[in-house]
């Protein structure tokens, strides 16, 4: 129900000071920067192909060793990320304290935007 | 909203221009409300549609409070949520607190898998983040403010994606600190569809990706602040460099275990990852508090779930570097 006596109309104006949806960026710049890499990648590949037959490796073990090495690196880098975030979460908790002190309690503005939500509104 | 344990606190509905009922039904609304603890005060601001960061920078700028309180339309805020979330802003330094989202439509393996990730991915990072007092993304569905920490930062913009993530970037780059309060929480619909997750992990990505460049001179010089350097880094992994990673890591070694016999290997390699998600989810769901039903969800996690959002975070991010133009999209709600 509407409170009528307690409700007053404002009009204000709102200045909008930021752009118009977002900067798109030239695909030729991307595009050469993939075509550089790729070239390089191409590069790469024939420098190893040519130097490998010199070497003491074969096709076979060079895959093998790049496989555990891969392997190696992925699970180290993944441990890691893992240990550090579960180690800072540990401190974390280790610090929070559960007290609340109810003499402060601040004016606070609960700011709910809807857009064609009428249904989850009610 | 009305049931919440705080006496001092008002409703703004922005009205971001809906084109069905929500406006007869926000004027409903309007006036003074018996909360829980005392009178509550519901205003409604109606403007043309221009999307949520012009809608919450209307209702931010209307506030007189010194702290705001930012959420989603469909989210829900435990009783609780304010009481714990205010009480750190004693600390001048804070500039905003992160609330703990958690899924509501559980029940079903796909948003059973988000609650879990919502869980263990995003909020177990933003504990780990919130010793260093550098959340670096303020969820959406709950964020509270300074409102002088929005004013440094100059509101949010509509220049990306991701304005929460953007907004929270610009916060720290202002040099104020923010932190994780777990207890405050919002409850929230996750998309029940993979093509619904898809479209929403693609506007992330793609959001987060444009929040990194636009803070690119943090990124790449750690004179300025050494801080906010580190935190723009581990975005710019966990949103670029680590799906890349898994993606091709995943495809690496089932060629190599189909074609040079190195299954027995990658077998373990599966298994001990998975055990290392389920000591992980086991932590997250202890300290939370939460369902111990979604543990087995583990296994399924790392080996399909996190494979597919990755492969999504990886297609957006050669989208968002070869600008191809993206579309809001917007999930469709059931108001569970």
């Amino acid at each position: 129900m509407i409170n009528e006596d307690k409700i007053s109309k404002i009009l204000f104006l709102i200045r909008e000071d930021h752009t118009n949806g977002y900067s798109q960026i030239p695909q030729k710049h991307y595009l050469g920067r993939i075509l550089w890499s790729g070239l390089v990648s191409v590069l790469l590949l024939m420098v190893i192909i040519y130097t490998l037959p010199k070497t003491i490796l074969s096709v076979s073990s060079l895959l093998e060793y790049s496989i555990i090495v891969s392997l190696v690196l992925f699970l180290m880098i993944l441990l890691f990320r893992y240990f550090t975030i579960l180690f800072m979460a540990y401190l974390y908790f280790n610090e929070y304290t559960f007290l609340t002190d109810n003499n402060y309690s601040p004016f606070v503005s609960i700011i709910v935007p809807v857009f064609n939500e009428g249904k989850v509104l009610k | 909203m009305l049931n919440l344990n705080y006496s001092n606190y008002e409703i703004i509905i922005v009205n971001d221009g809906s084109t069905d009922d929500t406006k007869a039904i926000a004027e409903s609304m309007v006036g003074y409300h018996k909360g829980t603890v005392s009178q509550i005060k519901i205003s409604l601001i109606n403007k043309v549609n221009g999307g949520k960061s012009t809608a919450l920078n209307a209702g931010i700028k209307y506030s007189d409070a010194e702290f705001v309180l930012c959420m989603d339309g469909d989210s829900q805020l435990s009783p609780d949520s304010l009481r714990f979330a205010v009480r750190h802003f004693k600390d001048a330094k804070i500039g905003a607190v992160a609330g703990n989202v958690k899924v509501v439509n559980r029940k079903k393996l796909l948003t059973d898998l988000q609650a879990l990730e919502y869980i263990e991915g995003l909020n177990m990072a933003r504990s780990a983040q919130s010793y260093l007092r550098a959340v670096n993304i303020i969820p959406g569905p709950i964020g509270l403010f300074r409102k002088k920490a929005i004013v440094d930062a100059g509101y949010y913009s509509r220049d990306t994606f991701a304005e929460d993530a953007d907004l929270t970037l610009k916060i720290l780059a202002a040099d104020w600190n923010i932190y994780y309060e777990p207890r405050a929480i919002s409850f929230t619909e996750a998309p029940s569809k993979l093509q619904q997750l898809l479209k929403q992990r693609y506007r992330w990505t793609r959001g987060i990706i444009q929040s990194i460049r636009k803070h690119k001179k943090l990124l790449i010089n750690p004179t300025i602040s050494f801080r906010n350097t580190a935190i723009l880094w581990s975005m710019f992994y966990e949103a670029l460099i680590w799906p890349t990673m898994n993606i091709a890591a995943h495809l690496f070694f089932i060629i190599a275990a189909l074609f040079f016999g190195f299954s027995s290997l990658i077998i373990f390699w599966w298994i001990g990852l998975a055990i290392l998600d389920f000591i992980s989810a086991l932590y997250c769901i202890i300290t939370e508090k939460e369902e111990s039903r979604l543990l087995p969800y583990t296994i399924v996690y790392r080996m399909f779930f996190i494979l597919v959002i990755d492969i999504c975070k990886a297609m957006s991010t050669i989208e968002e570097f070869l600008g191809i133009r993206m579309t809001w999209g917007k999930l469709e709600r059931t108001g569970v």
